[in-house]
């Protein structure tokens, strides 16, 4: 790249932490961005999560820091609604469809929320993974951006579910008439930021989940936590609503499991501890068991396990629960595992437990790719990739959130490259 | 554990076991799914994550006398469930074989027996050469004893009397059921040296009782009924138990009719027709033999590679045995009413001497493996495994029940 040359143009699809990276530090460094994102706001994962660890500060911060970097930058396209349909070509000359589904609400909106009454269906809150509802015109959370009201449209056609909402809002911000678009684009580079989505707990025989309500999974316990979740931040079992007393995390849920998903995410044991910390510091009298087969803390990280782990309410057992049963009458569950250092088996009845599930990669989604991509076995997408395509974060390996910073930060580079002459 | 452990790994040992079976026994990474889903494990002394860690430590010792891996009735549900495939249940199937050959008695035959080489000689070489020798001694020893076989009519005592049967069979049978008896004696002592040197092992129940309560257990199979993907298993051990066990009773009151009753002034009714309540024990008891050792046979071959049990040839050579032996006996039967039904009392003289008599001796052949073999092939699974099952109640392994523990604290 010559000092005057060429930045190129580049593509990057999916909108959390490590795409939100990659765009800006590509455009910071003069190229043209694209910033493709299925949802209705950028964030994703990170969005979702209470706090970091293990400094437990809340991403809200970096995110924020973050997104003013993208709005002010004139050199990032933001798309929301948006994915890529079919993309072909190589370095320097990629094609891409993208298609943008309508939002329906306009630049105009204010966030008034006035439009909110006016209209009566009501949609699972996806933000919070379900828990609870929000109207079919709905803010996907307060600091989403674009900071713009949106109608879903899986709950009804928005001619119907909004129409009394549309002629409330005072700005004229509602256009019902919206409709899909395609938009063809050619880039120089691409970058797959698709990170990652929990995997359906259902079907890890002998955990329960999906049977017994108050066997949640680490994803959910981030929403439980979080001041801007369903419960304002009070960790409660889903079953009464009641503070639980007693947690059991459950290490290695799914994972690291031929029968489910072979590979380790290497983060839920941080997760599980910082949310054991969540717990103990909204009741110092819970008591909570980890139930782990290895505690994996590596590097400075190791400071934060040993901290936790002085905590005379915190039991760590050796040995992964393979069976859950409920009390039907009081909703206690009843985890069994071998404590394998002491060679017996072991039943702790619990108010709650948290299955530490992992990353699934997403992959390429639904798109169309023109000679494919290369996947390793647990479905990321390979580092060398036969078209010359690009990966960041978790869609190349699970990690954690400064990890994801750091690589998509050495993957804008590489884009960079790439577009340059 | 009371104390540090001192670690004596035997590598060859570890080889063995993976070559018996036990192939994937280093994958597993101690997550103990397997000592949780498993419904016969038991509270003092879960099984079978901590065999799975003895046997890539080669801890022999601990192993061969671990009560625990009989406690196993080898349903594989730990190996559904395993999640990296290290078969926790083929692991558990090798190392028991590995106990029967270590407690052979004289050992040399628990590693003949068990040998795929040596399958060939030691099933039908050996047998077929001391069968047809003790036919050549037949002639001398009658003769030195002016001995007149006075059931030498009948149709196969005519090609190999019952006193040559009996004694044959019952004097090799005895002779290494000596060296079973030998090597229950040591399992039972490494039992219990075991148990001592991991402070386990306090007696909860008294011998009686707990052989009371093991023999109760085997004869309603009720440890079978804890296995939930293979449950089909149940029935086909029960049905080939309950046949070998009728046969068995047959074999014996045969022996004390012809033998035993004169000598009490009872009229000798050998041999049985068949409305005779011990011919339909028999007949009753062979099919039971077929149909049950024949199911184990298309389970075993059916069964998928995924966590399902793979049979080794420690299993295939009992099994099949089984039902040919069922299945030879049923031909021999059939030849002798075929034959007597033909040509009367002279039927030993008739034209269907040869080909029954050819099927009488591979019949003696197969029944000589399957019995003579019995303390050193699979067949010593029923006493090793009662022995343990025993011992087990003797100390409070109390099997299916769950009495678990909560997370200790301190």
């Amino acid at each position: 790249m010559s000092g005057n040359g060429k930045r190129g143009d580049i593509l990057v699809i999916g909108g959390g932490i490590s795409g939100i990276t990659a765009a800006i530090e590509a455009a910071e460094a003069g190229a043209n961005v694209t910033l493709v994102e299925k949802e209705p706001f950028l964030g994703g994962r990170v969005a979702r999560m209470n706090l970091y660890f293990p400094k437990m500060c809340p991403p809200s911060c970096g995110i924020e820091i973050n997104i003013r970097r993208v709005k002010t930058n004139p050199q990032i396209r933001t798309l929301t609604l948006a994915t890529v349909e079919k993309i072909s070509g190589g370095p320097g000359a990629y094609k891409a469809t993208i298609r943008k589904d309508p939002r329906y609400v306009n630049a105009k909106c204010t966030t008034c929320g006035e439009c909110v009454e006016f209209c009566d269906v009501e949609r699972p809150d996806s933000f919070n993974l379900g828990m609870g509802t929000t109207k079919a015109i709905y803010m996907p959370y307060e600091m989403a951006y674009p900071a713009r009201y949106v109608i879903d449209p899986a709950v009804g056609d928005p001619k119907e579910t909004c129409a009394k909402a549309a002629e409330a809002c005072p700005y004229g911000a509602i256009d019902l008439a919206m409709e899909a678009e395609i938009e063809e684009a050619e880039f120089d580079a691409v970058i797959w930021a698709t990170g990652w989505a929990p995997p359906d707990a259902t079907q890890f025989e002998g955990l329960g989940f999906g049977d017994y309500a108050n066997v949640v999974n680490n994803v959910t316990m981030e929403r439980l936590s979080a001041l801007n979740g369903p419960t304002a931040g009070k960790i409660q079992r889903p079953s009464d609503c009641e503070a639980p007393r007693s947690i059991a995390f459950v290490q290695c849920a799914g994972s690291r499991d031929e029968n489910y998903f072979k590979h380790c995410s290497g983060v839920c044991c941080m997760a599980s501890l910082k949310q054991a910390r969540y717990v103990r510091d909204q009741n110092p009298e819970a008591q909570i068991y980890i139930f782990y087969i290895d505690i994996r803390a590596p590097g400075r990280l190791e400071d934060f396990f040993t901290a936790v782990k002085e905590d005379e309410k915190l039991s760590l057992i050796k040995g992964k629960v393979a069976n859950i049963t409920e009390d039907s009458a009081t909703g206690k569950l009843t985890v069994e595992a071998e404590d394998i250092l002491s060679g017996q088996r072991v039943a702790q009845e619990v108010d709650m437990v948290v299955l530490a599930t992992g990353m699934i990669p997403q992959g390429i989604g639904d798109t169309k790719v023109e000679g494919g991509v290369e996947l390793d076995e647990h479905g990321f997408l390979a580092i060398n990739q036969p078209q010359g395509y690009l990966a960041a974060g978790c869609a190349k390996r699970p990690v954690d959130v400064a990890t994801c910073n750091r690589d998509a930060t050495g993957v804008a580079l590489k884009a960079l490259h790439l577009g340059a002459e | 554990m009371p104390e540090a452990l001192l670690l004596k790994p035997d590598r060859k040992f570890v080889e063995e076991v993976i070559d018996a079976g036990g192939g994937d026994l280093k994958k597993c990474y101690q997550c103990a799914t397997c000592s949780v889903v498993c419904g016969l494990s038991n509270e003092p002394s879960p099984f079978p994550r901590k065999e799975m860690i003895w046997a890539q430590w080669g801890l022999k010792d601990r192993l061969i006398s671990d009560p625990d891996i009989w406690l196993c009735h080898q349903c594989n549900d730990c190996s559904l469930r395993c999640p990296r495939g290290a078969r926790p249940g083929d692991v558990m199937a090798a190392i028991r074989q590995k106990a029967i050959e270590h407690y052979a008695f004289p050992s040399v035959m628990g590693r003949l027996v068990n040998s795929a080489r040596a399958i060939p000689v030691m099933l039908l070489l050996v047998p077929a050469l001391l069968i047809a020798g003790a036919l050549l001694v037949r002639g001398p020893i009658e003769a030195a004893f002016n001995y007149v076989d006075p059931h030498g009519h009948e149709f196969y005592a005519h090609f190999f009397p019952h006193w040559l049967l009996i004694a044959f069979y019952t004097s090799l049978t005895l002779l290494t059921f000596g060296g079973l008896i030998v090597g229950l004696f040591r399992f039972w002592g490494g039992m219990k040296a075991n148990d001592a040197a991991l402070g386990k092992g306090a007696p909860i129940l008294g011998f009686i009782p707990s052989t009371i309560k093991a023999l109760m257990a085997l004869l309603t199979h009720d440890r079978f009924g804890s296995c939930t993907d293979q449950a089909s298993r149940k029935p086909a051990h029960f049905m080939a138990f309950y046949g070998f066990i009728a046969l068995f009773i047959v074999t014996t009151w045969a022996v004390i009719d012809i033998y035993v009753m004169p000598y009490l002034g009872v009229a000798t009714l050998y041999p049985f027709g068949l409305l005779h309540p011990m011919k339909i024990l028999a007949n009753v008891g062979g099919v039971l033999l077929i149909v049950g050792a024949g199911r184990a046979i298309l389970t075993r071959k059916s069964a998928p590679k995924d966590g399902y049990h793979q049979s080794t040839t420690f299993d295939w050579v009992f099994v099949w045995l089984l039902l040919l032996v069922g299945i030879s006996g049923f031909i021999v039967e059939i030849f002798r009413f075929v034959a007597e039904g033909a040509a009367g009392a002279e039927a030993y003289a008739s034209g269907f001497a040869t080909p029954a008599y050819a099927f009488y001796f591979m019949h003696l052949v197969l029944v000589f493996g399957l019995l003579v073999y019995l303390p050193y092939s699979k067949f010593a699974h029923m006493w090793y495994r009662l022995a343990a099952m025993i011992y087990g109640e003797h100390t409070g392994r109390t099997g299916p029940g769950k009495q678990l523990v909560k997370v200790d604290l301190s």
